[in-house]
């Protein structure tokens, strides 16, 4: 079984940088996605590891092996993208079976393995069906079945659901997610889909502007992000400038305007200028002018959102806030222009350092 | 005037009807979004008000006037499609003010305009670009600053955000209801995502097979479907096969499979009629025992995880209950950070008032479900 290791990858385009000294370990059996704004060098990373875009300078490992000049053919990674790509006149089986026969096998002795992936996918019954004749979801499971009768165990995903309705996508990805588990697979996935990212990985790695920003464990990065980048991108959330008044053994507390606010932050110094962020659905809204822990504020904008109400709060110190009310928790009477306040846990208010660059630049996707 | 108003309206492509006599009425200054799977009529419905395709039967009016055999560029309208097509030859802000431009305003005021445009867009520091040096999702809302840059009273949008990543999207979606409803505009917006309709919308018309199923505010289409298929297909929900086994005047007690019954506040259906029971996914609560949960309140049914998946804000839950049926809820991560383990017996609770009670589909439950 595969892992992988990138080193020290950089690739040019022109003056543009899509990969500027990356660094990534994938162990065995694990699932990597990898996030990011269009045009952060996602794709390239993948296309790279795949062999079809050379880098400029590093190194592509697997199982230790260097992979920088095997023709992709050679590379025994598995490769899915986007765009439906099976051959249109074979039939499924066929489609499937092409791997192992370039590969010298006989179409009889790979028909063992096929049958054994398309019963995987639930499209055994479907072996002898042309591509057009299955959804488009149905095609691109067959397009990882393809990829695995070569024998791969290292699959690359290039955004393999991005071509299909909503609905279906969520379906597929837990379907392929345990598909992967079961057969022992190493993935890594690019997606532009935060929610696919968070709901089917082992590790999620952000990146931005051809750097690696942040990687941990879905949960971890979107609790506890440490980067600004992270918190705005892997979800959403409240940025408020702030000053930080005191600081003990349990945390800090900071100053927004003229309220405060317990953190559980024990890494700044009393007086220092940061950045705290927080989530829209970290906050409790309760009517009233006061409450622990809380900023306080008026209500300029509600919004029904399904499963949940969003409010839009002005608080005292001027800056606007998200705050997103599960409608199981019950229903609120908060009108347009109420004062609220808004609660917050202190393990859930998030402090940085103010960025080099001022804190609107830094929350620029692109 | 851009109120639109349909009458009547069919559309055929050789033996597919992609719009099946459908109606509808859209006051001026409304943002309507448009919803549905793929195949389900939404592209052919916008071209038809575009003037981009001609009706097989029925009437259009834009305004108070017939729309049919005005050409698109007079309707007052502007169609931003999905395939949109920027001069590879001109910078972004040419491309921009070419919308004002070929509306008839003059040049100065075209730039002006666009300048503006592109600033909202987050794409004025690309101003000086061409198209190929952009990424697709930049494209798609140069392609849209174009359009909104037009003035047109009426815009009609397919999929503006489609090829946007999820984030941007959503700090997008606002922006433009802002922008339409500021300017005071009539928008119809085609989408296929149910958080973006949702989110954006006055009113959402939800379309399958060419024929609306469902015209109304998002709080209405999402608390009062009309239809299992509405249900299904804007916000999660569970799916139950239920007989009715008691009816009251302040609600009925349903039958599940293997005997289980529960509760429901719903009482229009008689006693042995085949039903569906309908719970959305944030309704079900998970406990880990059933003393923490009020009898009186509550149905409470046990169960066994299957699968526990962190979503961000909520975690998606799969359970199997007590009778073999599979049941999903949604819990806030506020409330429970880490996943249950797989095979962790918990109790399910949800209330007889979150509940939904629609009759069983002629069709059966997998077919009406289905979404393409």
């Amino acid at each position: 079984m595969p892992d992988l290791r990138v080193a020290g990858l950089t690739k040019r385009f022109g003056s543009i940088s899509a990969l500027e000294n990356v660094n990534l370990d994938i162990h065995e059996k694990e699932y990597v996605s990898i996030i990011g704004p269009s045009g952060c060098g996602k794709s390239t990373l993948i296309k790279c590891i795949a062999g079809i875009i050379d880098p400029d300078k590093g190194g592509i490992f697997v199982d230790g092996k260097p992979m920088n000049n095997m023709p992709i053919q050679r590379r025994r990674i598995g490769y899915v993208f986007q765009e439906l790509t099976l051959f249109p006149h074979m039939r499924i089986l066929e489609n499937v079976s092409y791997g192992p026969q370039v590969q010298g096998q006989k179409l009889h002795d790979s028909r063992a393995l096929v049958t054994e992936l398309l019963n995987l996918i639930k499209l055994a019954d479907r072996a002898d069906s042309f591509p057009h004749e299955l959804s488009g979801g149905a095609q691109q499971k067959v397009a990882v079945s393809r990829a695995l009768a070569s024998g791969s165990t290292l699959l690359l995903f290039d955004e393999p659901f991005g071509a299909l309705d909503a609905k279906v996508r969520t379906e597929l990805r837990y379907e392929i997610k345990r598909m992967t588990t079961d057969l022992g697979l190493t993935v890594l996935h690019v997606t532009h889909d935060q929610e696919e990212a968070m709901s089917i990985s082992d590790r999620i790695v952000i990146m931005k502007k051809a750097t690696i920003v942040e990687e941990g464990p879905p949960l971890q990065l979107y609790m506890h992000p440490k980067k600004i980048f992270t918190a705005n991108f892997l979800g959403e959330a409240n940025f408020l400038k702030a000053r930080v008044t005191r600081q003990s053994d349990t945390g800090s507390v900071v100053q927004i305007g003229d309220m405060f606010l317990q953190t559980s932050d024990r890494t700044r110094k009393a007086g220092e200028e940061v950045v705290i962020a927080i989530r829209p659905e970290f906050m409790s809204i309760a009517p009233g002018f006061k409450g622990e822990n809380s900023l306080v504020g008026k209500v300029v904008g509600t919004r029904f959102m399904g499963n949940m109400i969003r409010y839009e709060v002005e608080i005292v110190s001027g800056e606007i806030m998200f705050v997103e009310h599960p409608i199981c928790f019950g229903e609120l009477d908060i009108q347009l222009e109420d004062e609220v306040a808004l609660k917050i846990p202190e393990h859930l208010v998030a402090v940085y350092s103010v960025p080099e660059r001022g804190l609107e630049k830094e929350l620029q996707l692109e | 005037m851009s109120s639109v108003r349909l009458v009547d309206v069919v559309k055929r492509f050789a033996t597919i009807t992609a719009i099946n006599r459908l109606s509808v009425e859209i006051p001026e200054g409304e943002y309507v979004c448009v919803l549905g799977p793929t195949g389900s009529g939404k592209t052919t419905l916008l071209k038809l008000i575009a003037g981009l395709t001609i009706p097989d039967e029925g009437e259009i009016y834009i305004g108070d006037r017939p729309a049919i055999g005005v050409p698109a560029e007079e309707r007052g309208a502007v169609y931003v499609p999905q395939q949109y097509a920027l001069f590879p030859h001109l910078t972004i802000l040419q491309n921009v003010a070419f919308g004002p431009l070929s509306h008839g305003v003059n040049e100065e005021e075209a730039l002006h305009m666009a300048r503006e445009m592109l600033e909202m867009m987050k794409l004025d520091h690309r101003a000086d670009s061409r198209p190929d040096e952009l990424s697709g999702g930049m494209q798609q809302r140069v392609a849209l600053a174009r359009g909104l840059a037009t003035k047109a009273r009426l815009l009609l949008l397919d999929e503006p955000l489609g090829s946007l990543d999820a984030r941007l999207r959503v700090e997008l979606r606002d922006k433009l209801r802002r922008l339409a409803k500021d300017s005071g505009v009539t928008a119809i917006h085609v989408t296929h995502d149910q958080a973006e309709a949702t989110a954006i919308g006055d009113r959402i018309i939800v379309l399958r097979d060419g024929r609306i199923r469902q015209y109304a505010t998002p709080f209405h289409v999402y608390m009062r479907p009309q239809s299992l298929f509405v249900a299904h297909f804007v916000g999660g929900a569970n799916f139950l096969q239920a007989v009715v086994a008691e009816r009251h005047p302040e609600g009925s007690a349903l039958e599940l499979h293997g005997g289980l019954r529960v509760k429901v506040s719903d009482s229009t259906y008689l006693p042995g009629e085949e039903v569906v029971l309908v719970i959305r996914e944030e309704n079900v609560r998970i406990a880990e025992s059933n003393e923490q949960m009020e009898r009186t309140l509550y149905n409470i049914v046990e169960g066994e995880i299957q699968s526990s998946r962190f979503l961000g804000g909520f975690a998606s839950n799969q359970m199997r209950i007590t009778n073999g049926d599979p049941l999903s809820s949604k819990t806030p991560s506020i409330v429970r950070e880490k996943p249950f383990p797989h095979g962790k017996k918990v109790v399910a609770c949800f209330k007889p008032s979150d509940t939904m009670v629609y009759s069983y589909p002629p069709i059966g439950l997998p077919r009406e479900l289905k979404v393409m």
